[in-house]
C-alpha cells in the first residue's frame, strides 16, 4: 500500500510558464525518488488561454490521476477561479495576492459557461466572483491558503542576479511552483536538480532560475517555519526517464527500426513527429558501427496533407522502407481510401492513430476514445486489418514496434490506436520498462533478390506472399484487383482466389498472434464482475480495482489490446464466466461494447462512460463500479475535470 | 463587459503609464522598456519617462481585455477605464512554453 | 547489351481505343528508355487511375498502379526511400490537376528527382469523358449535355509556379520529338513535368489531331537560338519570355522545353546534406537490426530525457 499518495495542479495562461512549472516539479519528485504521472490540459490556443498541469505522486506506481488534490498553484486569477473546487480539506492554495480583486466576469480568456457557473455560485452564497472570495471559501473548507507577493519576490530575485530578469513568465512560475513544493515538504536542493534536468546546466539559465526558487523557498520559510521535509522515495539512486507518450512512441519507432515516417501537422500527434525529426540522423550504437556511418537516416517528411502523408509512406513502403505516418481523428478520415489501397496492395504501413475528441475538428487539443470503431472499419470494401491499443507508456513503446513487425510479416496496414491522454501523459520510466533485448524485429518473407517470373501476389496456404522491394525486379503492386504477377484482372477466378487469399491472410493474423499478446486480464481471475475496456483506461482501471479491493470488492478487468482480429473466443469465455460486464469507454456510443456484441453475442450490460473530454480519473471508475454494483445503474457518466 | 477600474498611480511618473512600457502579457507588474531594452517593474522611474495616452493612429493593446485595439477602439477603452498601452511584452523563449494545439 | 524499346513491352493487351494518341505516347516513353539504358528492373512507373494510368501495365518496370490522384505522394515516397530508382508518374489531367492538384504542386516545391508525364486530353476517358480540368469553359464536346462552364489552368504555369525545374510540351502525334523530351526530362535532376497534349478521338471531337495539328509549332523552330536553361542569375532575364510562351496557347500552342532550371538542389540533396549517409544506406535498403533486434536502448540514444535521481 502506498504511504505517499500526493497530487497536484499547477494552473497558468498558455504561454506564460506552465509547461516548465509542470515539467519541473515533475522532476522533482522524481529526483526525490518518486513515480509521478502528469497530465497537461490545454486549450486550442496559442497563448493566452487556461491551461494546466495536473499530477500524481506516489511511491507505488502513479497510474492515474484524481481530484481533490492536495495542493493548487494558481499564478493566475483564472487559475484560481477554474480550479476553487479542486482542493481537498487541508490542502493548500497558493495564488498572486495582487489577484485578490479579480472578478470572474472580467477574466477575458475564461469560458462564458465557466464564467456563468461561477457567477451563479458566488452568488448563492452571497459573495462576488472574485479571487478574494474564492480565497474566503478554501478557507472555510479547512484548506489553507498562501498569499505570494509574486511582484515584490520577482523583483527580490531580480536584485539578488544584480541583473534585469531574462524570462519573466518561467521564474514567475518557479517561485510559484517553489512555494508549492514547499507544502508538500519537497525542497530546493531537489528542484534545483529538476531545474538542471529541465533546462541543463548552462549558467545563464540556471542562476535566474535557482534564484527564484531561493526567494521563494526563503519567503515561505519566513512565512511557515522550517518545511516539514517529505521523506525521500524508493527509487533513488538511478537514472530514470522522463517523457510523454509521444515521446515514447517516437522512440520506439527509431529504436525499432523506423526509416521513413510522413506525418501533417496535427495535434496530439504532431509532438510524436517533431521528435523524430529532431532525432532522425541518430547514432544506433552497432548498426552504426557495422555501417561505417556516424549516424544513420530516417528521411522525415512533413507532407502537403494527410492524403500525402499515407500515401507517400505506402509508397515508401513498397520500395522496402519500414514506414510509418501518424495523425488525429480528421487526419484519419482523410487516410480512408488509401487503407483500402494497402489493404489490397497488401502493404506494410504502420499508422500511429492519437485519438482526440471528436467528432469533426471536435477539441483538437483534448482527450476522447471515439475512433475505435473508425480504425476498425477504415477504408472501404472487405479491408481487415490489424487494430492494436495501448494501455499505457511501456505498452505504447512495444506495440509501436510489434506494429511494424506485424505490418511486415502479413504485409498490412497496421492502426496503432493511442490517444491525447497517452500523448500528452509524462510518466517516469526506468532501464528495464523498455527492455530493448526484448524487441525482435521481423521483417516477414523479403526477398531481396528474387528469381525469374517473381509473383508479387502468389497465392500461398496461409495468404502470405514473398516481398520484393521495388528494384529487386520488374512487377506491379496494385490496388486494382489484380492476378498473382499484379496485373489488373476482372476475371471472376482470379477475383475469388484474391479476395480467399486476403481472407485467409487475415485468419493467419488472427492464428499467429498469440493470445496473450491479444488481450490481458487483470485482477482477481475467478471475481465475477468483469470490466471491459480498451487503450488508456489502463492504468486509472487498474488503480481503480486497487482501492475496491480494499473495500473488499472483487473485480476483474479485460483489457482487449488487439481489436482486430478480435480474439472472439476468448472474449466470450472469459465474458460467459462473469455474472455482471461493465464497459469504460471515453466515447458516448459504447463503441467497444458494440464491438464485443458483434463479435460474441454478449451483452455490455453497464457502462462508466466519460466524453466530456477529459481523461479518466480512478477515483471516478471505483464510483461508477460503486453504483453499478449497489443500484444496478445501466450507465454512469462521470464529468471530472477542468 | 464591464470596466476594470485602473489605479492610476497619484502623480507618479512610472514605467506603469509611460507610453514607451509593453507590460508582460500575463504577468504585468513586470514589463519590457523600449527605449533601455530591458525588463523593468511596473513602479520604476527613469528620466526618458514619456506619458502613455491614446493618439497616433496605430494599434494598441488592452490589458484589462487581453486583446489588440485598433484607436478608435483605444480610446473607448481608455475612457472606460481600463488599461491601454501600446503592446504587450512577450519572453523571448515563450516557445518552450506553448504546446501544439 | 543494349535494351530495345521492345524491352520495355509487357504482355499486356493494350486496350486503349483506335486512334488514342496515348498509343503515341507509350512509344515514345518505351523508345526514351530504350535509348536511355534504363534496366526495368530499377524503373518504377506510378499511375494513378484513368486510362494513361493504365500504362503502369504496358511499361515493363517495377511498377505500381495507386489511386486516384496520389499517384505523386506515392512516387515522392517511392523516390526518397530508394533514391536510385527510376521514377516516373503517368497520368491524365483529371488525375494529375483535377483531384490530384495539391500533390503536383507539392511535387515542384520538392523538387524530387521524378519525371511527371501528363496526359494531357482535357476530358475524363474513362467515366465517360466529362471536362477535364485543361478544358477551356465554353467548349462543348460529344460527351457533355452543355458547354464546360468551368475554365482550363494552365499546367505549365502552374509547374513554374510551384517549382518545378524542367517543363515541356509534347504532342502524342511527334513521337520522335516526344521521345527526346522524355529522355530530357528523365535525364534531368530535378522535378520535370512534360504536358503531353493528346488527342482523345472517343470523347473530346473539339481538340483532335486537326485542331491540334493547325496549332503546334516548336520553340526551337521559331527562334533557333531559343534556350530555356537557367544556370544562374545572368539567364533570369530569360523568364519574361518563357512565361510568355507559357501563356500562349490558343491559336497557336508552343511545343518543346519551356524552363529548365540547373541552379536548384532536390530534396534527395538536401536529404543528404543533413543526414550524410543518406544516400549510402536509404530508407528502403538500410539494415534495421542488430541480429533480428533493436540495436540500441533508448537510454543510450534520448539523453535529453533522463533525470538522475
Amino acid at each position: 500500500m502506498s504511504l505517499v499518495d500526493l497530487s497536484f495542479i499547477i494552473g497558468g495562461p498558455q504561454g506564460g510558464g506552465v509547461e516548465s512549472a509542470g515539467q519541473i516539479a515533475l522532476k522533482a519528485f522524481v529526483v526525490k525518488g518518486y513515480n509521478v504521472l502528469g497530465t497537461r490540459e490545454y486549450h486550442s490556443n496559442i497563448m493566452g488561454a487556461h491551461s494546466y498541469y495536473h499530477v500524481r505522486v506516489r511511491d507505488g506506481p502513479a497510474r492515474a490521476l484524481r481530484t481533490p488534490v492536495d495542493l493548487v498553484v494558481a499564478i493566475d486569477a483564472e487559475s484560481v477561479l477554474t480550479h476553487v473546487n479542486y482542493v481537498g480539506e487541508g490542502g493548500y492554495l497558493v495564488y498572486d495576492l495582487d489577484s485578490v480583486e479579480t472578478d470572474a466576469t472580467k477574466i477575458a480568456s475564461m469560458e462564458p459557461s465557466l464564467r456563468s457557473r461561477l457567477r451563479r455560485f458566488f452568488e448563492s452564497i452571497n459573495m462576488k466572483p472574485t479571487v478574494g472570495s474564492a480565497v474566503k471559501v478554501l478557507e472555510e473548507r479547512g484548506v489553507r491558503t498562501v498569499g505570494l507577493p509574486l511582484k515584490d519576490m520577482l523583483k527580490k530575485v531580480s536584485e539578488t542576479l544584480g541583473a534585469p530578469i531574462a524570462s519573466i513568465a518561467k521564474t514567475v512560475n518557479v517561485i510559484g511552483l517553489t512555494a508549492g513544493l514547499y507544502t508538500l515538504g519537497v525542497g530546493l536542493e531537489y528542484i534545483v536538480k529538476a531545474v538542471e534536468a529541465q533546462f541543463g546546466r548552462r549558467p545563464k539559465i540556471l542562476a535566474p532560475n535557482v534564484a527564484a526558487a531561493r526567494v521563494a523557498f526563503e519567503f515561505m520559510e519566513g512565512s511557515f517555519g522550517s518545511m516539514k521535509e517529505l521523506p525521500d522515495g524508493p527509487h533513488r539512486g538511478r537514472v530514470r526517464m522522463v517523457a510523454s507518450g509521444n515521446e515514447v512512441v517516437a522512440m520506439a519507432k527509431v529504436v525499432g527500426g523506423l526509416t521513413f515516417e510522413t506525418f501533417y501537422p496535427i495535434t496530439p500527434a504532431s509532438d510524436e513527429a517533431f521528435y523524430i525529426e529532431e532525432n532522425k540522423y541518430v547514432e544506433l550504437g552497432e548498426l552504426s558501427r557495422r555501417l561505417e556511418l556516424d549516424r544513420l537516416p530516417i528521411a522525415v517528411l512533413q507532407t502537403e496533407d494527410e492524403i500525402a502523408a499515407i500515401n507517400m509512406a505506402i509508397g515508401a513502403a513498397v520500395a522496402g522502407a519500414r514506414a510509418a505516418t501518424s495523425t488525429s481523428g480528421p487526419g484519419f478520415s482523410l487516410m480512408n481510401e488509401a487503407i483500402s489501397m494497402a489493404v489490397e496492395m497488401e502493404v506494410p504501413v504502420v499508422v500511429t492513430l492519437w485519438m482526440r475528441a471528436g467528432p469533426s475538428t471536435g477539441i483538437a487539443t483534448r482527450t476522447g476514445q471515439q475512433d475505435l470503431l473508425h480504425a476498425i472499419f477504415s477504408g472501404h470494401g472487405d479491408a481487415p486489418k490489424i487494430v492494436v491499443a495501448s494501455g499505457d507508456h511501456v505498452e505504447a513503446f512495444y506495440d509501436a514496434v510489434k506494429a511494424f513487425n506485424w505490418a511486415e510479416v502479413f504485409q498490412t496496414p497496421v492502426i496503432h490506436l493511442l490517444d491525447k491522454y497517452l500523448a500528452s501523459t509524462i510518466t517516469v520510466l526506468d532501464e528495464w520498462d523498455l527492455d530493448v533485448g526484448r524487441i525482435s524485429i521481423n521483417r516477414g518473407l523479403r526477398v531481396e533478390s528474387p528469381l525469374e517470373g517473381y509473383k508479387r501476389y502468389e497465392v500461398t496456404d496461409n495468404g502470405i506472399s514473398p516481398f520484393a522491394p521495388l528494384g529487386a525486379t520488374t512487377m506491379v503492386a496494385s490496388s486494382l484487383e489484380h492476378d498473382e504477377y499484379g496485373f489488373t484482372s476482372e476475371d471472376p477466378v482470379d477475383r475469388e482466389a484474391m479476395v480467399e487469399k486476403r481472407l485467409r491472410k487475415f485468419e493467419t493474423m488472427a492464428k499467429s498472434i498469440p493470445e496473450e499478446e491479444k488481450l490481458s486480464v487483470h485482477g482477481d481471475p475467478d471475481a465475477r464482475v468483469t470490466i471491459v475496456s480498451f487503450g488508456s483506461t489502463k492504468q486509472p482501471i487498474i488503480s481503480a480495482m486497487e482501492e475496491l479491493e480494499r473495500e473488499g470488492v472483487r473485480v476483474k478487468f479485460l483489457q482487449l489490446r488487439i481489436l482486430s482480429p478480435f480474439p472472439s473466443k476468448t472474449v466470450s469465455e472469459i465474458l460467459d464466466n462473469s455474472d455482471l460486464i461493465i464497459g469504460v469507454e471515453a466515447n458516448s456510443l459504447g463503441q467497444l461494447a458494440f464491438l464485443v456484441r458483434a463479435h460474441t453475442g454478449i451483452e455490455v450490460g453497464h457502462l462508466i462512460q466519460k466524453f466530456n473530454a477529459r481523461p479518466f480519473y480512478d477515483v471516478e471508475i471505483a464510483y461508477g463500479v460503486k453504483r453499478v454494483l449497489s443500484e444496478g445503474a445501466r450507465r454512469v457518466v462521470v464529468s471530472g475535470g477542468a | 463587459m464591464e470596466a476594470v477600474v485602473v489605479k492610476r498611480s497619484s502623480g507618479g511618473l512610472r514605467c506603469f503609464n509611460c507610453a514607451n512600457w509593453l507590460p508582460h502579457v500575463h504577468y504585468s507588474f513586470a514589463g519590457y522598456c523600449t527605449v533601455w531594452g530591458e525588463v523593468t517593474f511596473e513602479d520604476y522611474y527613469c528620466s526618458k519617462h514619456s506619458m502613455m495616452s491614446v493618439d497616433a493612429d496605430r494599434f494598441y493593446w488592452c490589458a484589462s481585455c487581453r486583446v489588440r485595439l485598433t484607436r478608435e477602439e483605444a480610446s473607448t477603452h481608455w475612457v472606460q477605464g481600463h488599461r491601454v498601452v501600446r503592446g504587450a511584452y512577450v519572453d523571448p523563449d515563450v516557445r518552450d512554453e506553448i504546446y501544439e494545439g | 547489351m543494349v535494351r530495345r524499346w521492345a524491352d520495355y513491352k509487357t504482355e499486356a493487351w493494350v486496350q486503349w481505343c483506335p486512334g488514342c494518341g496515348d498509343f503515341g505516347i507509350l512509344t515514345a516513353i518505351q523508345r526514351a528508355l530504350a535509348e536511355l539504358d534504363i534496366d526495368p528492373r530499377r524503373l518504377v512507373v506510378v499511375g494513378g487511375i484513368g486510362c494513361s494510368s493504365r500504362s503502369v501495365y504496358y511499361i515493363r518496370g517495377s511498377n505500381m498502379h495507386v489511386i486516384h490522384g496520389r499517384s505523386i505522394p506515392v512516387a515522392s515516397g517511392v523516390k526518397l526511400a530508394n533514391p536510385e530508382l527510376e521514377v516516373l508518374v503517368v497520368g491524365g489531367d483529371g488525375d494529375l490537376l483535377g483531384i490530384g492538384g495539391g500533390h503536383f504542386m507539392a511535387l515542384g516545391r520538392r523538387n524530387i528527382d521524378i519525371t511527371v508525364l501528363l496526359f494531357d486530353n482535357a476530358v475524363y476517358g474513362l467515366t465517360k469523358g466529362q471536362a477535364g480540368p485543361t478544358l477551356p469553359a465554353g467548349a462543348k464536346t460529344k460527351a457533355l449535355p452543355y458547354p464546360n462552364v468551368q475554365d482550363r489552368v494552365n499546367p505549365l504555369i502552374l509547374a513554374y509556379a510551384s517549382g518545378y525545374t524542367f517543363i515541356a510540351r509534347g504532342y502524342a502525334y511527334h513521337v520522335n520529338q516526344l521521345k527526346d523530351l522524355i529522355k530530357a526530362a528523365i535525364e534531368h535532376r530535378g522535378s520535370a513535368f512534360i504536358d503531353i497534349l493528346q488527342p482523345c478521338p472517343t470523347y473530346n471531337d473539339m481538340m483532335t489531331r486537326e485542331w491540334y495539328e493547325k496549332r503546334v509549332y516548336y520553340l526551337s523552330e521559331e527562334d533557333p537560338l531559343w534556350d530555356p536553361r537557367i544556370r544562374g542569375p545572368e539567364d533570369y532575364a530569360k523568364i519574361p519570355r518563357i512565361i510568355e510562351k507559357m501563356l500562349e496557347f490558343g491559336d497557336r500552342i508552343p511545343l518543346g522545353v519551356f524552363y529548365q532550371d540547373l541552379t536548384k538542389t532536390t530534396l534527395e540533396d538536401r536529404f543528404e546534406q543533413q543526414m550524410p549517409g543518406y544516400r549510402k544506406a536509404p530508407p528502403a535498403l538500410r539494415p534495421i537490426s542488430v541480429d533480428g533486434r533493436a540495436p540500441v536502448h533508448p537510454f543510450n540514444v534520448f539523453k535529453d530525457k533522463l533525470v538522475e535521481t
